[in-house]
This record gives C-alpha cells, sequence and structure tokens, in this order.
C-alpha cells in the first residue's frame, strides 16, 4: 500500500513529530511511504500535526482511504487508528 | 528553480558585488565576516526549512501567479489562511534562530505594494501594478531575499521633507528621465540589508502634494551603482572577533544586523519604479506596510520562546526551580509570550481582501498587537534576569573558564545543582545575556520598541481605528441621554 506522509508546519510543537513518523515506519515496514505530493494518489496520508489546532493543509492530496490526522503523541491510539485502516 | 537551497542562497550573496562599510573599512567579504555571518545563517535558515518536509507546510506555498511552489516569503497572501501561516512560520523560525531573520521587511512590502499599486492604477490609469507583478514574478522565481525599506533619517521632525534644510534626509527623486528616474537620499534601520538581493523602497510618511518628489516606491539590486551600506553596529558585537569565541557569545550562530543605507544619484529603469510623484497614495502605502509589518512582530514569541526556556534552564541549573515564585515567573512570562500571540493571530484572522484581491490583516488589532510587542518583551527580559540571576553579567570569561591555571577555579565556584556541568550553566547564561543585552537584545527589545513604528505612531493608528463616536453612541443609548438637553 501507498501511504502519505504530511507534516505540519511545525511551529509550536508539543512533541517531537518526525519520530512519530520514523515510528510508524519501523512498525508498518510493508507499506510504501513517501512525502505526501498534490499530484499522487496515495491509498492514504498520515498527517502529523504537532498540536491540536491541526492547521496543515490537505488542499489538493489525493488519498483513496481519507487521511489519519494526528494531533497528539498517542502511540497506542495512532497504531490502532493506522490497523483499522488496513 | 524556484527553491533555492541554504548553500545557493550564499553562493549567491557571494556573487554580488556589494558596498558594505563596517568600522570604516570596505567590507571585502561581507558573507564570510565573522560579525555579519550569524545574521546570513538567519535569513539562510528561512531557505533551509524550506527544503525540509516537516517545515514545508509553513515555509512553502503556492504562487498565485505562476502556480510554483515559493518561499511564503516571496507571497502574496490569498486568504486570512495565509496570514495565520505567516505569522506561525514567523514564530517558528524565531524558535529556530533566537534571533531576528530579516527577510519579513520584502513580504510585508510585497503585499503592501501589490494592493497599493492596484488602486492607485485604478485612479490614475498608470501600470504600477503590472509592473509590480513582474518583478514581483522574478523575485519568486530566483526566490530572492528582498530588503523591504521605509524608515528615511527624517532630519529635523518638525519639518516635512520639502522643509528640510538638507532635502536628501528623506529619499527623493532628483530626476524624472524618459527611461527611469534618478533617487537620492538613504534609508536607515535597514534589517538584512547586507544580506539581501534587492532593496524595495516605498516612502515613510503620507505626503502632501509640495513633497510629492517624496512619494517613490521602487527596486534596486543590492549592489546596484551608487548603493551604499555602513553596517550598525551592536552591543557586545566584537565579541564575534575574539579568537576561538563560543560560550561568550550566547548564540554562536544566530544574529541579525540592521544597516544604514545610502542612495547617491542611483538610476531606476522605469519597469523597477512602482510609484513617481503619486503623493496621495503615499500614506496608503504607509499604512499597509507598517499594519503588515506590526503583525509580523508575531516573530517574538518565537524568540520568547527560546528566553523563557533558557529561563527555566537557568533556573534548573541553579537549583531553584522548585521555588514556588520562579514557577510563576515563568507563567508570567509565558502568559506575556501568549498574549503577543493572541493579537498576531486575531489580526491575522479577522483579515480581508483589498481589491487587488490580496489579504490585509485588521489594522486596528495589528496596531494593538505591536503595542504590545513594545512592552512585554522588556518584562519577559526583566523576569529572565531576575530568574537568572546576577551572574548573567559577573560570570568571567570563556577564556578564563577554559585556561590551564585558573579554569579550575571557575569551574569549581561557578558549578549550580549537583551533578550538573558549570558550562552548560554558563551557555544557559550567556544565551540570556544575549537575548536580552547583548547582540540579540537589539532584535528582542529596542526593534521590538521602535521596528515598524514606535509606540506613538500604534497608537495614532489605534486612535483613528479605534471608532471612538460609535462607542459614544452605545453609552448614550444606554444612559438614555436627552441631547435635547445639552447646548
Amino acid at each position: 500500500m501507498k501511504v502519505g506522509i504530511k507534516y505540519c508546519g511545525g511551529c509550536n510543537s508539543r512533541f517531537e513529530r518526525t519520530t512519530i513518523a520514523e515510528k510508524i515506519k519501523a512498525d508498518y515496514k510493508n507499506l510504501e511511504f513517501s512525502y505526501a505530493k498534490e499530484d499522487e494518489e496515495y491509498d492514504f496520508i498520515i498527517v502529523i500535526n504537532g498540536c491540536h489546532i491541526a492547521c496543515a493543509g490537505l488542499h489538493d492530496l489525493n488519498s483513496k482511504k481519507g487521511f489519519i490526522i494526528i494531533r497528539d503523541n498517542d502511540y497506542k491510539n495512532i497504531k490502532i487508528r493506522i490497523d483499522e485502516i488496513l | 528553480m524556484a527553491l533555492m537551497t541554504r548553500e545557493e542562497y550564499i553562493e549567491s550573496l557571494r556573487k554580488m558585488n556589494l558596498k558594505v562599510y563596517l568600522f570604516g573599512e570596505l567590507v571585502e567579504n561581507p558573507v564570510d565576516h565573522p560579525i555579519i555571518r550569524p545574521s546570513m545563517n538567519s535569513v539562510a535558515m528561512t531557505y533551509e526549512l524550506a527544503q525540509q518536509e516537516e517545515y514545508k507546510d509553513l515555509m512553502t506555498t503556492k504562487s498565485h501567479l505562476t502556480g510554483e511552489v515559493i518561499n511564503r516569503f516571496c507571497h502574496i497572501h490569498q486568504s486570512t489562511e495565509d496570514l495565520i501561516k505567516k505569522i506561525k512560520m514567523q514564530r517558528l523560525l524565531g524558535q529556530k534562530t533566537a534571533s531576528c531573520f530579516q527577510r519579513c521587511v520584502g513580504m510585508d512590502a510585497f503585499n503592501a505594494i501589490y494592493s497599493t499599486t492596484f488602486e492607485m492604477d485604478k485612479e490614475y490609469g498608470t501600470n504600477y501594478h503590472e509592473r509590480f507583478v513582474n518583478y514581483l514574478k522574478f523575485i519568486q522565481e530566483n526566490d530572492y531575499t528582498v530588503d523591504g525599506a521605509m524608515t528615511d533619517p527624517k532630519g529635523d521632525r518638525g519639518l516635512s521633507p520639502s522643509q528640510q534644510e538638507d532635502p536628501d534626509l528623506y529619499l527623493r527623486i532628483t530626476e524624472v528621465r524618459e527611461d527611469g528616474i534618478v533617487v537620492r537620499g538613504a534609508k536607515a534601520h535597514q534589517t538584512g540589508a547586507v544580506n539581501s538581493h534587492e532593496h524595495l523602497i516605498m516612502p515613510t510618511i503620507a505626503l502632501k502634494e509640495e513633497d510629492k518628489d517624496y512619494a517613490v516606491s521602487f527596486a534596486v539590486p543590492s549592489d546596484a551603482e551608487g548603493v551604499i551600506m555602513i553596517y550598525g553596529r551592536q552591543s557586545c558585537d566584537t565579541r564575534k572577533l575574539e579568537e576561538g569565541a563560543d560560550i561568550d557569545l550566547g548564540n554562536a550562530q544566530f544574529g541579525g544586523h540592521e544597516a544604514l543605507v545610502i542612495f547617491n544619484d542611483v538610476f531606476v529603469p522605469n519597469d523597477r519604479v512602482f510609484m513617481c510623484q503619486e503623493a496621495k497614495y503615499a500614506g496608503m502605502l504607509v499604512e499597509r506596510f507598517a499594519g503588515y509589518h506590526r503583525q509580523s512582530y508575531a516573530c517574538k514569541t518565537g524568540v520568547g520562546d527560546v528566553l523563557i526556556g533558557a529561563a527555566a534552564l537557568a533556573a534548573d541549573y541553579n537549583g531553584a526551580n522548585k521555588a514556588s515564585h520562579i514557577k510563576d515567573k515563568l507563567i508570567e512570562m509565558t502568559h506575556l509570550n501568549e498574549t503577543l500571540w493572541a493579537c498576531a493571530v486575531a489580526c491575522s484572522a479577522e483579515g480581508s481582501k483589498t481589491a487587488s484581491g490580496n489579504y490585509l490583516i485588521d489594522l486596528l488589532l495589528a496596531n494593538v498587537c505591536k503595542q504590545n510587542v513594545t512592552r512585554f518583551p522588556y518584562e519577559i527580559s526583566r523576569l529572565a534576569e531576575d530568574i537568572a540571576g546576577g551572574l548573567m553579567v559577573t560570570m568571567p570569561s570563556e577564556k578564563d573558564f577554559k585556561d590551564p591555571e585558573i579554569g579550575k577555579y571557575v569551574e569549581k565556584y561557578l558549578v549550580g545543582k549537583t551533578g550538573t556541568s558549570t558550562e552548560n550553566r554558563m551557555r544557559v547564561l550567556r544565551l540570556i545575556e544575549n537575548i536580552t543585552l547583548g547582540t540579540a537584545a537589539v532584535g528582542y527589545r529596542t526593534e521590538s520598541m521602535h521596528g515598524a513604528g514606535s509606540p506613538q505612531a500604534q497608537r495614532i493608528m489605534i486612535a483613528r481605528q479605534g471608532n471612538l463616536e460609535s462607542k459614544k453612541e452605545m453609552a448614550r443609548k444606554i444612559a438614555q441621554l436627552d441631547l435635547s438637553k445639552d447646548n
């Protein structure tokens, strides 16, 4: 499966956003991850926001199964949501 | 390529033939000069973060002119969301550099000139807007840093530009030719001038018809014939010249700068002229640039984040972090910093569309935002100094600390909380010194006071925008005043 990763801009992150992405990549080695680009289509897109405001722009991003919007570092819950979509 | 890398930016500056003077000497290589370099590193960060996936959402956007991905610093705001992302980008860069990163003035000038030229053309049938759009495409395509230059030296503040004994104390048109104009004068306090590819000039005050030669907006390359920059010195700046300087700098990597930029009969071709003697529109351009730039002081919340963090670390190293008054002071610092942020968000969220299509911040709230900035960083600094303790200004130098003879005494007697490093304690205290009274205090304190207009300039705008008459009417109705009883 092709999975897009999109970050917010990180102006006032409550946690290290890249660590979350690294954890996901390590736990789902069977998935094909890349940074979400607007001219490509993904099976789903993980949007990693550094706070609850979740301001990352999703305009023009294409996803077959929707978006997983992350706004905290509750990794257990993040995994549940990824597993649900899989 | 619409996005330059950090390295490409540095090399592009190196290729310019800038005339920069510092300590009375022409600087042969401004890019690598130890006093200038940290300020260039701050601008370079605006390029570096734009290349990183985890910051792109703030640092880049799509040009409404070309559809290409561009650095947000070259963008014309297309929505209130754009205005909010602008200030988030500025807070982020404040956090990353703890300094002034200098690129905001250009962005604010772009947006002010964009809408003003549109409205000017509508009245006069001129083609300034088209010229400016073409210029902006050139800037976006090359990802240039631009010094948006407004402040004239101003001489006798009681006299208008044309009444000054020396007519050059406000930048002016000295000749209008068929192919362009010739200008003479200077712009003072020019943030990032030496790190900029271009200077984009605007008038400094609203003007009357008799001052029409001062109503001028144009762009020139920073190394244009007749342009001279004199670098502004900063508190503690020569520490950067000390051999192996590191701890004593507080912030060895980053800084900001201002320069006095002289225009000695500089020729500007017509395609780079965006206002030429239209005195009526000088006020609009000044008001809009000032409004955008007062919103831009959101950057100070990012520097404030670093200062609050440094004060908290100082308390940790002092072993005082559990004291209730220390905790309360850190809360107060955060409260003040987030109050600054709240006004920056508010003036952005309440922005509105101009006739040209770009978005302008709410001018009243932007002025309230900046008015707070003239005060709160001083109080945040005072609290940081309170928490840090007097050692931040009495501490021996790095050379003493590293000296084989006496270093052991500095190590022994300046240690803080058991088990912590003396060097780390010194580094944190020097960072607080740097922001509150060293080189970065130029940006965090006095620039907060006077940048984008001194406090009184905001109070004039607050009075203009405050809608006092309608407030009086509200009070009249509630109090049930019978106006016929008044003489």
